[in-house]
C-alpha cells in the first residue's frame, strides 16, 4: 500500500531525506518513492499583461509504492494527477523534491542515462485517438520500443515480438500492417498498452487510460489491465478522475485536491470509510445509477480554487463544510488516522459531523 | 509472453481491408480534388515536355534563322521568331528545363535548409530558437526581389547564383513554417510516448515530428515554387539570371520589352510562366485541402 | 447537506407507478417523434445514423437517452432542433411533431426552414457538452443571455438585462448583476454550463435539449449542475431530452430513458425499469459494465464486459444489429428478420423477440 511519510512541509530540512524508518516499507519493496515533490509553471495574466504568477501544479506530494502495487491517484481538474504522472517518469522536470524510482533518484540521472531507465517505467496515455503515430503501421509503432532498447535481433525478430505483443493485448496479429485511423478506440487503447509493455517495464504510469472510452470498451481494457497486472505483477500508477473505476483496480488510493494530498488509504478502507471531508463530499457527489438508492450527498458549495492564488491554509477550506478558523492558518500535515492511512485534515471528528 | 488475454469475439471480424497510409489517403483526396488534379497533370505535362525537349523542339533553340528573324508565327515557326531570328517556340520547350531546374533546386534547397533550421529552432528552442528567429526575422523584412539582387550582387550573375539567390530568400519562410508546427507538434501525445518510450531526439524529430510538419511543408513548397519561377524571370528580365544564349522564359521576355509590336515574343514565354505559376498554384490548393483534410480526421 | 428528495415530488403527477415515481402519462404529449431516420452523405456514400426512432415528450417530464458513441443519440437530438448539417445530414423520414404555445402542432420536418429560428431557442431550447466553445467569447454573458430575450420577446434592452440577471440568480449564480458584465472565459466551467442553461432557460421553452450537460465538468460540480437540474423539474412545466452516456446521472434526473444502440431505440421505459430490471441483452451489459461504487468487484478477477466492438453506421448487421455480441443471440431466430419494437405491459417497449427467454437469465 502506499506510505505517507509522517512529516510533511513545514519543518524539513532542505537536505534529501531517506526513506522515513517509521513508516516506510522496507526499501527493497519499494519500487516508486516520490518525496515533497513540487510543480509550478509560470502563467501570464490574462492578456499577456501584468507581472507573471506562479501556477502551483503540485505542491508538497509524498507517497511511495510498493513492487507489483497498483496505486489510484485521483482528483478533479486542477488536482495536479496527470503533472505527477509526468514528472514521475520526468517527462517534466520537478521544481522541487524527488522521485526515486526503484532507489534511483531520477533527478540525478543524465540524458543517457534517464533514456535507459526508460525502459523500466512506461506510459498509457488518456487519448487513444492522438497518443499513437498515425504515419505508422501499428507493427513499427510496437517495433520502436524494441529499435529504441536495441531488443531483438533484426527486423524479422522484432516483428515476431510485436506479434506476440498483440496476441497479448488481445488483438488479431492481422492487426500489425494496419494503421491508427482503421481502429477503433478501444483497439487503438489496447495498442497503446503493448507499447508501454514492448519493453517490460517494472512501473507503468496509466493516466487517465479508459477514461476516453466507451462504457463496455472500458471494461475490456480494464481487463486487460488486471489480467497483464496478474501475469507479470505489473506495478502500476493509476491515474484517474473516476473513482469507481479505482475502487475496482487499485489497492491504494491517494486523493488529491489542488495540487496537494488530501488522504492516502488502502482502496477498502478509503471507501467504505473515507476520513477527509474532501474524500467524503467527492465520493458523495458520484452518481450511482440505480435510481431507488438512498444516499446523503455532501453538497460542495463553490468552485474549486484557482491554483495561481490558492487558499491559505488547507487548500479545501473554502468548501469544506466543516472548516474551523484554525483551517487557515496552516497547512495541515498529513498524519496517521489509521491501518496504512494518512489524512491532511485536522478535525479528527469531520466525518461523523458531516454525517450526523 | 503467452496471451492472458481473451479476445472477444467481435475483435476478430475486423475488416480486411487494404491498410493504405495518411499519405496515400491524400494523394487519393488530391486526385479527386479538381483544381490539384489538373495542376498535377499541367505540370506532369511540362515536366514531360522538358525533359523530351531534344525529340519535341523542331529546332535547335541557339539556332539563328538569318531570313527569318522577328517573323510572325507561321507554320515554319508556329509561334514565330525572336529578334535575332531564334525559333520561339523551341526556346520556350527548352526554357521549360531552365524553369524546372530553378524550381526544383531552389526549392529543394530551401527546404532542406529552412526545415532543419525551423526543426532545430522549434525543438530545442531557448536561446538559439531566438537567435535563429532573429536573423530569419531581418531576412523577412526585405522583400524577396530586393533580397535575391543582394544575393546577386555578391554572387555575380548566371543561372546557378540566380537559383543560390532564389534558394536563399525562401529559407527563411520555410524556418519559420517549421518551427511554428514543431512547437505545436512537440506537445503531441505520440511524441510525448515517443520521448517516454526513450527515443532519441533525432529519432523524435525526424521519425514524429517531420511526418507531421511535412504535408504543411509540401503545400507551402509548391505556393513557393511559383514564387521561385516568378522570381527567377523577374531576375532573367534584369538580365541578372540565366545568360544568354541560354532560353529561360524570363530573358524571353526582356528582349520582348524592345520588340513590343512582335506581340509572339512576349505573350507565349507570358503564358508559359502563366500556366506553371497557376498549376502550381492549382496543385497547392490540392494539396492543402487533401492533407488538411488529414489534419483534421 | 442534502438528502435526495425523490422525483414524485418533482411531478404534478396524474399517474404514480408501483415505484413511488411520478409519471405523466395522462397529460398530453408535448413533443412526439415518430419513426425518425436520419441520413448523412460521406465520402463512401450514404449512412443511416439513425433509424425507426419513436418516443414522446411529456411536460414536466425528463427523458433520457442513453447509450455509446455512434449510438446516435446526439443525431436525434440534432434532427429535433433542425440542426443536423446542411448538405451532409437529413432526415429521411418519419415525423417530429410539436405541440406549439398555441396549441396547434408542427411537423419540424416538414416546417419550412425560415420558421426554424422562432421555435430554436423559443419554444425548443438546447444546451451543450462544453459550454466555452457554445458561448461567443466576444460578448459578455449579461448580453447574450439579453439577446435571446430580445430576440424572441422584443423586449428592450434594459428590461432584457433584467430578466437576464433574474435568469443567472435562478440557475444559482451568485451577484448575478455583477456578472452580467463578466465574459466566459473569466468564468469555471460549472459557471458557465449555468450560463447555458439560463441563456436556454430565458424565453420558458416548453422544451430543454441538454446533450451532455455535465460530461464535461468535475464530480463535484457535475453534482450542482444535476441539482439544478432537479430544482427546475421542481419548479417547472419544461419538459427535458437529457442526452448522456452517463447511467449514473440518468438514474438521477430521469422520469423515462431510451436506450439507443447503432441508431435505433432498443428499449425504451421508466427509470426504475431500465435501470433496476433491464430486458434487452444490450442494456443488461452496459450497466452490468460500468463500474459502480455501491456495487465494488474486488476480489473478482474481471469486470463484465460486452464482447466486440460497435459496428460502424455501415456495417451494421441486417437483422438485429446487437446480435454479433449478444449472448443470447439464437441463430435463425436472431438473424431472420429486424426485431420490432414491442410495446410492453408497462408502457416500456423493447426490441429484442427473446426477451421474454432472456427474462430471468442471469448477466451474460
Amino acid at each position: 500500500m502506499a506510505a505517507a511519510y509522517a512529516a510533511s512541509n513545514g519543518v524539513r530540512s532542505k537536505r534529501p531525506r531517506m526513506l522515513d524508518q517509521a513508516t516506510a516499507p522496507a526499501a527493497q519493496d519499494v519500487i516508486l518513492a516520490i518525496e515533497n515533490l513540487r510543480k509550478s509553471f509560470p502563467v501570464t495574466a490574462a492578456g499577456g499583461v501584468g507581472k507573471a504568477a506562479l501556477l502551483k501544479a503540485v505542491e508538497d506530494v509524498s507517497f511511495t509504492m510498493r513492487r507489483g502495487e497498483v496505486v489510484g491517484l485521483v482528483g478533479e481538474s486542477g488536482s495536479g494527477k496527470s503533472t505527477i504522472g509526468k514528472l514521475v517518469l520526468r517527462l517534466l522536470d520537478a521544481s522541487g523534491g524527488r522521485v526515486v524510482f526503484d532507489g534511483v533518484d531520477l533527478n540525478t540521472l543524465s540524458r543517457g542515462e534517464l533514456r535507459r531507465m526508460r525502459r523500466r517505467m512506461q506510459m498509457i496515455f488518456q487519448d487513444p485517438f492522438s497518443s499513437l503515430n498515425p504515419y505508422f503501421r501499428i507493427r513499427d509503432i510496437l517495433a520502436e520500443a524494441l529499435v529504441v532498447h536495441d531488443i531483438g535481433s533484426g527486423r524479422e525478430d522484432r516483428y515476431a515480438r510485436v506479434e506476440r505483443l498483440l496476441e497479448l493485448v488481445g488483438l488479431p496479429v492481422s492487426f500489425a500492417t494496419r494503421y491508427p485511423h482503421e481502429l477503433s478506440g478501444g483497439q487503438r487503447q489496447r495498442v497503446g498498452i503493448a507499447r508501454a509493455l514492448a519493453v517490460e517495464p517494472a512501473l507503468v504510469v496509466a493516466d487517465e487510460a479508459v477514461s476516453a472510452l466507451d462504457v463496455s470498451n472500458q471494461a475490456q481494457i480494464l481487463n486487460v489491465l488486471m489480467d497483464l497486472r496478474a501475469a507479470f505483477g505489473l506495478s502500476m500508477l493509476f491515474i484517474s478522475h473516476n473513482m469507481a473505476v479505482v475502487q475496482n483496480i487499485a489497492d491504494s488510493v491517494v486523493v488529491l485536491y489542488l495540487g496537494r494530498v488530501m488522504e492516502i488509504a488502502p482502496t477498502e478502507a478509503l471507501f467504505a470509510a473515507p476520513h477527509h471531508p474532501y474524500t467524503i463530499a467527492l465520493l458523495s457527489s458520484i452518481p450511482i445509477p440505480d435510481p431507488e438508492l438512498k444516499r446523503r450527498r455532501i453538497a460542495l458549495t463553490g468552485e474549486i480554487p484557482s491554483p495561481i492564488d490558492p487558499p491559505s491554509g488547507c487548500v479545501f477550506r473554502t468548501r469544506c463544510p466543516v472548516a474551523l478558523p484554525a483551517c487557515a492558518e496552516q497547512v495541515p500535515a498529513l498524519r496517521a488516522v489509521g491501518e496504512g492511512r494518512f489524512s491532511a485534515c485536522i478535525r479528527d471528528e469531520a466525518a461523523a459531523s458531516i454525517l450526523a | 509472453m503467452s496471451s492472458v488475454i481473451a479476445r472477444g469475439p467481435g475483435d476478430a471480424d475486423a475488416s480486411p481491408s487494404q491498410s493504405i497510409s495518411v499519405y496515400g489517403q491524400a494523394f487519393r483526396k488530391l486526385l479527386r480534388h479538381k483544381l490539384g488534379r489538373s495542376g498535377l497533370a499541367v505540370l506532369v505535362f511540362m515536366s514531360l515536355v522538358a525533359i523530351a525537349a531534344p525529340l519535341l523542339a523542331p529546332y535547335d533553340p541557339t539556332t539563328v534563322f538569318y531570313e527569318d528573324f522577328l517573323a510572325a508565327p507561321s507554320w515554319r515557326h508556329w509561334l514565330g521568331t525572336d529578334d535575332v531570328g531564334r525559333d520561339v517556340l523551341s526556346r520556350i520547350i527548352y526554357g521549360a528545363q531552365v524553369s524546372f531546374q530553378v524550381i526544383t533546386v531552389s526549392v529543394v534547397g530551401s527546404v532542406i535548409v529552412g526545415s532543419a533550421v525551423g526543426m532545430i529552432s522549434g525543438y530545442v528552442g531557448g536561446r538559439l530558437d531566438h537567435v535563429l528567429m532573429r536573423i530569419v526575422d531581418g531576412m523577412l523584412a526585405f522583400p524577396m526581389l530586393v533580397l535575391a539582387l543582394g544575393v546577386i550582387a555578391i554572387l555575380g550573375p548566371g543561372l546557378t547564383n540566380a537559383m543560390i539567390a532564389i534558394t536563399i530568400v525562401n529559407i527563411p519562410g520555410f524556418a519559420r513554417l517549421v518551427r511554428g508546427q514543431v512547437l505545436s507538434a512537440r506537445n503531441l501525445d505520440f511524441v510525448v510516448a515517443a520521448r517516454a518510450l526513450g527515443a532519441s531526439d533525432v529519432r523524435i524529430m525526424v521519425h514524429h515530428i517531420w511526418p507531421k510538419v511535412a504535408g504543411n511543408v509540401i503545400v507551402y513548397a509548391s505556393l513557393r515554387g511559383s514564387a521561385a519561377l516568378i522570381t527567377e524571370a523577374s531576375l532573367a528580365f534584369l538580365g541578372l539570371g540565366v545568360q544568354p544564349p541560354t532560353p529561360s522564359w524570363g530573358g524571353m521576355l526582356t528582349t520582348s520589352m524592345q520588340y513590343w509590336n512582335a506581340w509572339w515574343m512576349s505573350v507565349f514565354p507570358g503564358a508559359a510562366i502563366c500556366i506553371m505559376v497557376l498549376a502550381l498554384n492549382f496543385l497547392g490548393d490540392g494539396l492543402r485541402d487533401a492533407l488538411d483534410a488529414r489534419l483534421s480526421e | 447537506m442534502l438528502a435526495y428528495p425523490n422525483n414524485a415530488d418533482a411531478v404534478p403527477a396524474t399517474v404514480t407507478d408501483a415505484e413511488g415515481r411520478a409519471d405523466a402519462a395522462a397529460t398530453p404529449p408535448l413533443l412526439r417523434v415518430q419513426d425518425l431516420r436520419v441520413e448523412f452523405a460521406t465520402d463512401r456514400g450514404r449512412i443511416i445514423a439513425v433509424d425507426d426512432v419513436s418516443f414522446t415528450l411529456r411536460p414536466a417530464q425528463t427523458v433520457g437517452i442513453v447509450g455509446e458513441s455512434g449510438c446516435g443519440k446526439s443525431v436525434t437530438s440534432l434532427a429535433i432542433m433542425g440542426l443536423l448539417a446542411a448538405g451532409t445530414g437529413r432526415v429521411a423520414s418519419g415525423e417530429i411533431m410539436l405541440r406549439r404555445r398555441s396549441g396547434a402542432w408542427s411537423d419540424l420536418v416538414k416546417l419550412p426552414r425560415t420558421q426554424l429560428p422562432d421555435i430554436r431557442g423559443d419554444e425548443i431550447a438546447m444546451i451543450f457538452q462544453e459550454p466555452m466553445t457554445s458561448l461567443n467569447p466576444l460578448h459578455t454573458v449579461g448580453d447574450q443571455i439579453a439577446e435571446a430575450v430580445f430576440l424572441h420577446r422584443g423586449a428592450g434592452r434594459a428590461e432584457a438585462l433584467e430578466r437576464a440577471a433574474e435568469m443567472l440568480a435562478r440557475v444559482g449564480i451568485p451577484q448575478p448583476r455583477q456578472r452580467l458584465g463578466a465574459y466566459p472565459h473569466e468564468l469555471s466551467g460549472g459557471m458557465r454550463q449555468r450560463v447555458m442553461i439560463a441563456m436556454a432557460l430565458s424565453c420558458e421553452p416548453s422544451i430543454l435539449i441538454a446533450d451532455e450537460p455535465t460530461t464535461a465538468l468535475d464530480v463535484t460540480i457535475q453534482a450542482q449542475i444535476i441539482e439544478l437540474f432537479r430544482s427546475l423539474q421542481d419548479s417547472s412545466q419544461m419538459a427535458t431530452l437529457f442526452i448522456t452516456h452517463d447511467l449514473g446521472v440518468i438514474a438521477e434526473v430521469a422520469h423515462r430513458v431510451l436506450v439507443m444502440y447503432a441508431g435505433q431505440v432498443v428499449e425504451e421505459g421508466s427509470v426504475v425499469e431500465i435501470l433496476k430490471r433491464p430486458k434487452h441483452p444490450y442494456t443488461r451489459g452496459l450497466i452490468a459494465s460500468v463500474p459502480r461504487l455501491d456495487r465494488p468487484e474486488r476480489g473478482q478477477a474481471r469486470f463484465f464486459t460486452i464482447p466486440g466492438q460497435i459496428p460502424e453506421p455501415g456495417r451494421r448487421p441486417p437483422a438485429c444489429r446487437f446480435m454479433p455480441r449478444c449472448a443470447h443471440a439464437e441463430v435463425g431466430i436472431c438473424d431472420a428478420a429486424p426485431p420490432p419494437l414491442e410495446a410492453l405491459p408497462d408502457g416500456g417497449s423493447i426490441r429484442c423477440v427473446k426477451w421474454r427467454s432472456i427474462e430471468t437469465a442471469p448477466h451474460a
